[in-house]
């Protein structure tokens, strides 16, 4: 009885058990991998305890890296929420929102590596169009990608630049759900545009707002094409991040050990906003 | 009055095709020259890209891998997500496997990369079309479970009830009554998985050494990383025609797209 039970539902599961389950074990092996030392192809892998951490905790580029990805989660983040919801907004009352929406979806559908060319003519030194621009009006000419001080502000621009009109477009699908009566019955009682908005329309989009928030974080973690295309982690080390470093460092050196501790680190940092997200899947997939 | 934020709007809108349309006039810019806007026109660029590079190979390949590994994703994805959304499962395996699917949906690709190299490597599947294909699960498998998942969902309950009197078991309610009305989610959900791996970078570039198996993202990661060798408008050439793929995908699933994007968060 059990078993044709087991058959009726369970069995189903079992590819995606079966196919998942292979990540989870890549992920323990990861953590299991990060106490040896292992150069794939050259060395058999040996035990080392926490030698790999000794050695990333007391390693400047890889101390960089992680400051790095944090700052960049944090600040890409902020601006590309409170930028999406004030686009949000100035396009739910927009009369023309059929006409802007769609053209400003195009930087998100774009794939990363179109985008780090785009930016690439956009800012050249010589050539640019911003130089070519700034030259024009009398200013001197600017190379923030081979500036320490402005590479990192510029991944982050450029990444608002592509993915804004994602937390827009979500938030937007959340302001148009406010019902109708709601927004009108404001308006009678003398509320103006700005009021409605920040006062009714946002508070009651908070969930939405929530769950653009988790996902852009989630999100953030993940710039690898775009840095590594477009500063390769420089000037310096002014650009490194963590996904650099273990591409760069791990896997191009053939370093499983030590690539996979670097892992283990970066899974700690991502977890801190995996978990949330899987919780509120969970309450909403519910049944 | 409302024209200041359409004021606003504008600029930004300008924002987004300013830096499009000089790519597309740099791609038109004859062999030499770098000046912006281009003086001459031309279509050299492209038929260097095709002709010389052969870079529709490229392109070929990145089609051929996705395909490949959205196929595997579908054949385990399909029975998952139907029992995730439809099926009455013990609550813990329920928990364990929708946590599992967020988990790897979210943990970022590069912090896999390290053994899924090592495993391809050592089964002498890097440099093949399937360790390509499986390396793309990382990305594939946990997306389709999930946006699956959502689609089936939202169907109504009653749908299965009929079947279920007649006496159909879980597999056959899945092939005859789900399956056929849930086409149009599985066809969102393909080419989602295209879109979403067009241009991916991390893994192809490192499951692949031969020239024979390079993606064009790939190759045009290449072009920018050497770019005072390559003419600009050769890279702008591929580059336009590299999108072309990307923006066809995306007109198939316009309706359905913030749905694939956000997985039907409710408000």
């Amino acid at each position: 009885m059990k078993l044709r039970e087991f058959l009726q539902k369970e069995i189903f599961l079992l590819p995606g058990l079966v196919g998942l389950g292979v990540f989870l074990y890549a992920l323990i092996y990861t953590i299991y991998m990060s106490f040896f030392r292992y150069k794939l192809g050259f060395t058999e892998p040996t035990f080392i305890g926490l030698q790999n951490f000794v050695s990333l905790f007391n390693d400047e580029i890889f101390r960089t890296a992680v400051f790095n990805t944090i700052y960049f989660v944090i600040v890409a983040t902020t601006l590309e929420l409170l930028y999406g919801i004030l686009l949000a907004s100035l396009l739910y009352w927009s009369k023309y929102r059929y006409l802007f929406l769609p053209l400003m979806l195009v930087p998100m559908l774009l794939p990363a590596v179109n985008i780090v060319v785009i930016w690439r003519f956009l800012l050249h030194p010589d050539y640019g169009i911003v130089n070519i621009f700034l030259k024009s009006i009398g200013l001197s000419p600017i190379d923030p990608l081979n500036d320490p001080t402005w590479a990192m502000p510029t991944i982050i621009l450029m990444d608002a630049w592509q993915m804004t009109p994602f937390v827009m477009i979500i938030i937007l699908a959340g302001l148009s759900t406010v019902p109708r009566e709601i927004v009108t019955a404001a308006r009678l009682d003398g509320a103006n545009k700005f009021q409605l908005t920040t006062k009714i329309l946002l508070p009651l989009t908070k969930n939405v707002i929530m769950a653009v928030l988790l996902l852009r974080l989630i999100d953030a973690f993940r710039i690898f094409a775009k840095v590594q295309l477009l500063t390769r982690g420089g000037p310096g080390i002014a650009t490194e991040t963590l996904e650099l470093q273990i591409y760069n460092r791990g896997v191009r050196g053939l370093e499983i050990g030590f690539g996979s501790a670097m892992s283990v680190i970066f899974i700690l940092l991502a977890m801190v906003v995996i978990i949330p997200y899987m919780i509120m899947v969970i309450r909403g997939w519910r049944r | 009055m409302a024209s200041l934020s359409d004021a606003i709007l504008v600029i930004i809108v300008l924002s987004v095709i300013i830096p499009l349309g000089s790519l597309i006039l740099i791609s038109f810019m004859p062999p030499g020259e770098r000046t912006f806007p281009p003086v001459h026109y031309t279509l050299d660029n492209y038929f260097y890209v095709l002709d010389k590079l052969k870079f529709y190979q490229n392109m070929f390949n990145t089609f051929y891998f996705i395909t490949l590994a959205v196929l595997i994703s579908l054949v385990i994805s399909i029975p998952t997500a139907y029992a995730i959304a439809r099926l009455p499962i013990n609550y813990h395996l329920w928990v364990l496997t929708v946590g599992l699917v967020i988990l790897v949906k979210s943990l970022p690709p590069g912090s896999l990369l390290v053994p899924i190299y090592d495993w391809l490597w050592r089964l002498k599947l890097t440099n093949t079309p399937l360790g390509v294909a499986i390396s793309y699960q990382v990305y594939t498998l946990p997306y389709t479970i999930w946006l699956l998942t959502s689609f089936f969902l939202d169907l109504p309950r009653e749908i299965e009830v009929a079947a279920r009197l007649d006496g159909a078991g879980s597999f056959s309610r899945l092939i005859h009554v789900i399956l056929p009305i849930s086409i149009p989610g599985i066809i969102s959900a393909v080419i989602m998985n295209y879109l979403n791996l067009w241009n991916e970078y991390m893994y192809s570039s490192v499951m692949v050494s031969s020239s024979r198996y390079q993606t064009a993202a790939v190759i045009l990661g290449q072009m920018v990383s050497s770019e005072y060798v390559v003419e600009w408008g050769v890279m702008a050439a591929a580059n336009v025609l590299s999108i072309i793929p990307a923006l066809i995908f995306v007109s198939f699933v316009q309706k359905n797209i913030s749905r694939a994007i956000t997985g039907g968060i409710k408000g």
